[in-house]
């Protein structure tokens, strides 16, 4: 049986900031709610299914914030599901609601989540720093930074990439979010001032790293039946897989195969999945554009690899070229990405919306022209859960770069 | 949420696991899941290699991690797989194995959760469950919460109220005999596509909104407005021959769920002991839905199984299960 055809019709994002003062969680809820519905001509009275994307309920100081949703939303009598997958939770969010529409139960899903994490009185970091293994990894000692930076240097081994390569990638990412009105860091950075900032952990200096970020995220997914009496531009879900890996980063070093902490055997396994789901067998001929999801900028080369966009070792190379700019040949998170604006519990999302607003022609001034095809990944734990999604302008043609 | 998309395919139990640990001691979290999901896919006469993705459902404060399914995903068969975590009852991982399945997208998965009660204590991990600003500082724990569903249900049925001392009450009317004991275990059922002994026929849930004093519905309606959904999709009408496997929290529970089910007391109600039994509480509604299948097995033509949750039960979710072809 093949999944019932499933469409984007909706997406609303906050304009990302550190903290709001203004908005609880719930309130936060309530506005990415509100913006979607509209987005899609849609209330809540035509939903019939709700997903929440809500990741640690420690960055927010309530157990089970799905709880609370329920009364945020008003869900007098519909079916909710939250869904937590750590930093890869929207992605992961999404494809539930995907599951839904497709297996016909649900006609209009939406999915949401919002992210406070800069409220968190004693810092993000605080948290995150207790989702290690407390007796055999977390003593290193581990946070999120180290995590990334340990992959860095296992790429940067074995394919001689280096530092200027990740602050190219950061320089352009930054110059990418200053043109994204929902992006949290909008100043845009030259490699020099990115390698003048300090290291947080080698090399992954400042400004190769991530906000923490306030904001909501949804999305509408509607049946084809309801796609087609709506008006608002539509982005066809084509594919969407994940995959989890080991928790202990010490399995993917060694005698490991393929699965190396430096390389993402995770995500190139989901975005297989993917793609077949999707007819997609070249992926750097058949996508326009990607939006993985980058928090460090050292994580680009090994991602855009593991998606099968270039070759192995060959990202950074064509990171030199442009090859990952906006007007190059396979732009590379156009909206400035998870290095631009991080609410966690829906960066994933966030990555998978731009890649269905830039289907939908609806991203404003970091708009790629002519998209047909646009891939969105999130990725979370100890970068063990992978999410991707790929959305297209149409629901049965071939999966192209160009409508 | 409706079936308008049409018929479904057919989705199947094929294999159900648990693993319980007779004290403390025996079996350590990662343990308990590998254990569940082992038994599970021996059940089936599956490998972990036949299955293409995992669901998972289980609560991180009582996990005592910030995101457990990092440990757990592994050893509940996940490494590899196309793997997602959900909040809350365990019922929901269900729920999301069989959507897969009638999306298409999967062929065989494993639905997976669990407590391990004893590691923390309950009362502290739910005391922060609570709304931050107004509901919290006031006091409405979720203890309190369930209290005041329970007057309310006392006072608009007409059933006394306990009388007793003070020590002898949780938070009135809710005296602590009328909890059952906390226990650790897992639970994992192998869903899969196609016909087979034990068939999913129906499958609803809602949520409420959290304050009990806002929502619209009673907890007896709350439940017929989802068994009606799930037993009309099953094209059956609940009574007193189903098997019912449900999450009896508290004996006022027990007889609220049973009002919205249009059943009596001489109902064949948790023929597997319920909670008094075994009650891992946020993998209690997988293992009713595990015991449903295993009444089926045991030939019954139906089983029913419906859970409560969230704050103050604002969950409902009934699952019907029926004696398939093979």
């Amino acid at each position: 049986m093949s999944p019932q055809r499933c469409a984007v019709a909706g997406v609303g994002m906050s304009k990302f900031q550190t903290r709001r003062d203004d908005l609880d969680l719930g309130g936060l809820y309530q506005e990415g709610a509100i913006l979607a519905l509209v987005d899609a001509g849609l209330t809540m009275a035509d939903i019939d299914m709700v997903v929440l994307a809500q990741s640690p309920d420690a960055l927010h100081g309530i157990g089970h914030p799905e709880q609370a949703a329920a009364g945020a939303l008003g869900l007098h009598g519909k079916p909710l599901m939250r869904v937590n997958t750590g930093g890869a939770t929207g992605a992961s969010a999404v494809q539930a609601g995907w599951w839904a529409v497709a297996s016909g139960r649900s006609q209009a899903c939406l999915v949401l989540g919002a992210e406070k994490m800069g409220d968190a009185t004693r810092g993000a970091q605080e948290v995150l720093n207790k989702i290690w293994d407390a007796a055999y990894e977390a003593a290193l000692p581990l946070n999120t930074i180290v995590m990334c930076a340990m992959q860095a240097i296992r790429y940067m081994d074995r394919y001689g990439a280096t530092e200027e390569h990740f602050a190219l990638s950061a320089a352009r990412m930054r110059t990418e979010g200053a043109r994204n009105e929902h992006a949290h860091l909008r100043t845009p950075m030259t490699v020099d001032a990115v390698l003048a900032t300090p290291y947080l952990a080698y090399p992954t200096r400042l400004a190769m790293a991530c906000p923490r970020t306030t904001g909501a995220c949804a999305m509408v997914l509607v049946s084809d039946d309801l796609a087609r009496r709506l008006s608002p531009p539509l982005a066809w879900v084509r594919g969407f897989a994940a995959r989890a890996n080991t928790y202990f980063m010490g399995d993917k070093m060694g005698d490991c195969g393929p699965n190396d902490h430096g390389l993402y055997h995770d995500l190139h396994l989901a975005a297989a999945s993917a793609y077949a789901m999707a007819g997609i067998t070249r992926p750097a001929d058949q996508l326009r554009l990607v939006e993985p999801y980058i928090p460090f900028s050292v994580m680009e080369p090994a991602e855009l690899e593991a998606l099968g966009v270039c070759d192995p070792g060959e990202a950074p190379k064509l990171t030199e070229t442009g090859h990952f700019d906006h007007d190059g040949p396979m732009p590379c998170c156009p909206s400035g990405g998870t290095l631009c604006a991080n609410p966690i519990s829906v960066s994933a999302m966030v990555r998978v919306a731009e890649a269905a607003q830039q289907v939908r022609g609806r991203c404003g001034a970091h708009q790629v022209d002519g998209v047909h095809t646009a891939l969105g990944a999130g990725a979370g734990g100890s970068v063990q859960f992978f999410t991707v999604g790929i959305f297209s302008a149409d629901p049965d043609e071939p999966c192209r770069r160009y409508p | 949420m409706s079936a308008a998309g049409g018929a479904h395919e057919i989705v199947s139990v094929q294999g159900v696991g648990f693993a319980r640990c007779p004290s403390p001691e025996a079996l350590n979290l990662t343990e308990l899941v590998f254990e569940a999901s082992s038994a599970a896919l021996a059940d089936a006469g599956l490998t972990r290699a036949d299955i293409d993705g995992v669901c998972l459902a289980a609560s991180d404060q009582l996990d005592g991690r910030a995101i457990s399914s990092m440990q757990l995903a592994g050893p509940a068969g996940g490494y590899l797989k196309d793997e997602i975590k959900l909040g809350d009852d365990g019922a929901l991982a269900f729920a999301t194995a069989v959507l897969r399945i009638e999306a298409g997208t999967d062929r065989r998965v494993l639905a997976v959760s669990w407590t391990k009660a004893s590691e923390s204590s309950l009362e502290t991990a739910l005391g922060v469950n609570a709304e931050t600003v107004y509901t919290r500082p006031a006091g409405a724990h979720p203890l309190v919460a369930e209290a005041a569903v329970t007057a309310a249900f006392l006072d608009r049925t007409g059933l006394l109220a306990p009388d007793g001392e003070a020590s002898e009450f949780a938070c009135w009317p809710l005296c602590h005999d009328d909890f059952p004991p906390l226990t650790d275990a897992a639970v994992a059922l192998v869903v899969c596509e196609g016909p087979g002994a034990v068939e999913v026929a129906g499958l609803a849930w809602a949520t409420e909104v959290p304050d009990p004093t806002a929502r619209r519905l009673t907890p007896e309606a709350a439940v017929a407005a989802v068994a009606g959904r799930a037993a009309a999709e099953a094209g059956i009408v609940i009574d007193g021959s189903v098997v019912v496997e449900t999450t009896d929290r508290t004996p006022y529970r027990l007889a609220m769920t049973l009002a919205g089910l249009g059943l009596d007391s001489n109902a064949n109600v948790n023929p597997s002991g319920g909670l008094r039994v075994s009650n891992p509480v946020y993998a209690a509604g997988l293992e009713r839905i595990a015991h449903a299948a295993l009444a089926v097995r045991a030939g019954a033509p139906v089983a029913v199984a419906h859970s409560s949750y969230g704050y103050a039960g604002q969950g409902q979710f009934v699952t019907v299960l029926r004696k398939g072809v093979r």
